[in-house]
């Protein structure tokens, strides 16, 4: 028989603690014990907003990876994201456009997948924010993978014990959806990092540069070239959008316009990466151009105006008035960018 | 004895349970009154009381992204202007307060065009800001910041070579000078220290809990190309040459307070 005090005591205790706010601790399922992953940022590098959503893990990058070349993510289990981004080639696509399972070809040529962690669009016309959302695309998208629907790649994963066991240490769940497969194949996208190049490399004065690759430096840097305005350093992208004057006014491919519906937006692309581009040919949205040298000869030509040009492309109709001299500093230069420690990256290898 | 131990008990939980409860207050960094040891919000935040708004005007007309400037040499179709706002200060006789160490200014971000921030609640007599960047902001560089500061690698306002420095203003656009609707493109980059403005604007501003004062500027573009030579193309490098200072001043000039 409890006491009065000993009531009251009993009675006030409830009391007091069901109006304190607690924090319940949340019981988690002891297999799923994940490593989280501290983001590397290179030297020189910002550091990126990263998704409080999708913490880097060992698990969901090691998930990632093995989504991003199986191709149990296409429709007939024939294509995987590897197909049309290879790491030998700065995870871009050295065709034209890119062809879907069924032949069908794509419209534009694959972006390079290359510190992805710092875009903020992706797409040539930036029309996903996150990493997440861009993958979601490709697997139902006609062109690319074509599974009939998200709902039957997750119950083909579901399907397999393997996959099974690896959703649950990554992400904790017996039912696997759209959003955990995309999540864990952006954990992965985001360690894909290049900042080993043998220009990084001049820069912390653990290599040196050759008189043209230095020629090379200051055509691209300055007035001469004006490449650093749309591809400055640390990311060499602005990660803007801009008309560089590729077609003239009523040829041009929509472009941005596709997303912002404002026809000040026709022909502008997002800027890509020249990291790696001695590797990612072919170049421009469409892949147009086979070679450096195209590309150089387009801006030397100067482009063609129009309504949307940029107003960076100053010489537009006038031209840039390079040697070939400055052609050959300026592509030498370009290959600085090329990282081998990158594109050899057991990391990234299935 | 049975009934001051029981006390004793009613004491130690009281004091148990208390020490584990939050602490009340607001939470909010962002809000005038941000309590950095409360853990619980208690919808008191108090918030900013200042609000600074960018209007672009062509002479007396309201302007817009993409609308074309005509004037006596020529027509320039505005397609960007960006440009820094540094140690934002509000005045009076007794004490300058700083309100915002840095603002980015871009007409392709709406949302940065009007600036709210917090202010002690008193009367001042003026608000003033650097046109550009303080030589200690100017000295940081974008890897300094996260991405989306207005000093971080997104806003692309950085010249990243050697005597580096962030672009104080951006005037982007198409121009016309041979008044034949062939518009080129042009464009100023203006990045040097020695191109800091510092502007004041003389105010009553009048500040308490329950007043939010709005200071509209406007930025008349009008006087962009005052005395400037159109035909005098302006490297993009960090230069203070007389074209650069002709155009700082011009901006300087063609921003007002209502």
């Amino acid at each position: 028989m409890l006491s009065n005090w000993n009531k009251l005591v009993m009675l006030l205790c409830s009391f007091v603690l069901l109006s304190c706010e607690r924090d319940i601790p949340v019981v988690e399922a002891i297999d799923y014990n994940p490593t989280f992953v501290a983001f590397d940022v290179p030297n020189r590098f910002p550091t990126p907003n990263l998704p409080a959503d999708n913490p880097l893990t060992e698990e969901g990058i090691a998930l990632g990876k093995k989504l991003f070349y199986d191709p149990i993510l296409s429709g007939n289990n024939t294509l995987s994201c590897a197909d049309c981004h290879f790491q030998s080639k700065g995870f871009s696509d050295p065709a034209r456009v890119s062809i879907g399972i069924e032949g069908v070809l794509g419209t534009k040529n694959a972006s390079a997948i290359i510190n992805a962690a710092w875009n903020t669009t992706n797409f040539w016309d930036g029309r996903t924010i996150s990493l997440e959302e861009q993958a979601l695309g490709p697997v139902t998208s006609f062109i690319e993978l074509h599974s009939p629907s998200w709902e039957q790649v997750a119950q083909e994963l579901m399907d397999n014990s393997e996959y099974k066991g690896l959703f649950k240490q990554a992400f904790n769940t017996d039912i696997i959806d759209s959003s955990h497969v995309v999540k864990a194949i952006a954990q992965f996208e985001r360690i894909i990092i290049s900042s080993e190049s043998k220009f990084d490399k001049f820069l912390d004065y653990e290599a040196s540069l050759t008189p043209s690759e230095l020629r090379g430096k200051e055509i691209f840097n300055t007035e001469k070239g004006d490449c650093f305005h749309c591809h400055s350093y640390p990311l060499f992208t602005s990660n803007l959008f801009h008309n560089n004057g590729l077609d003239p006014e009523g040829s041009m491919d929509n472009g941005r316009f596709n997303v912002t519906n404002d026809p000040n937006d026709k022909g502008k692309f997002k800027s890509p990466t020249l990291r790696n581009v001695e590797l990612t040919a072919p170049y421009m949205h469409d892949g147009r151009f086979a070679t450096l040298e195209e590309v150089i000869e387009h801006y030397n030509f100067g482009g063609h105006n129009s309504s949307t040009i940029d107003p960076l492309m100053k010489k537009v109709d006038i031209g840039l008035g390079l040697t070939q001299q400055d052609k050959t500093d300026l592509i030498s230069f370009l290959k600085t960018l090329t990282d081998s420690t990158f594109i050899n990256n057991p990391e990234f290898r299935p | 004895m049975y009934l001051s131990k029981s006390i004793f008990s009613l004491l130690v939980v009281f004091t148990i349970v208390f020490s584990s409860c939050k602490q009340p207050g607001c939470t909010d960094p962002i809000a005038s009154n941000y309590n950095a040891d409360a853990d619980k919000e208690d919808d008191s935040c108090i918030y900013d009381n200042l609000n600074l708004q960018f209007n672009l005007k062509n002479n007396e007309q309201a302007f817009s992204r993409y609308d074309t400037l005509n004037f006596n040499e020529g027509s320039f179709r505005v397609e960007n202007i960006t440009f820094y706002m540094s140690n934002i200060t509000l005045n009076n006789t007794s004490i300058s307060k700083n309100v915002k160490d840095v603002h980015l200014f871009r007409l392709d971000e709406p949302n940065t065009m009007n600036l709210e921030v917090t202010a002690p609640n008193g009367n001042y007599e003026s608000v003033s800001f650097g046109l550009g960047l303080t030589p200690e902001l100017n000295n940081t560089e974008p890897s300094d910041y996260p991405t989306d500061h207005p000093l971080g690698l997104n806003q692309n306002t950085y010249w990243p070579m050697l005597a580096s420095s962030y672009i104080f203003v951006k005037i982007e656009g198409k121009m016309d000078t041979s008044q034949t609707s062939s518009f080129y493109p042009l464009t100023y980059h203006l990045s040097h220290e020695d191109l800091f403005r510092a502007l004041d604007f003389p105010k009553s501003i009048s500040l308490d809990e329950n007043n939010t004062a709005t200071l509209q500027f406007n930025i008349d573009l009008s006087k962009l190309f005052t005395d400037v030579d159109l035909s005098q193309e302006l490297a993009h490098e960090r230069t203070s040459s007389p074209l650069a200072n002709q155009l700082i001043t011009n901006f300087s000039n063609a921003i007002e307070l209502e």
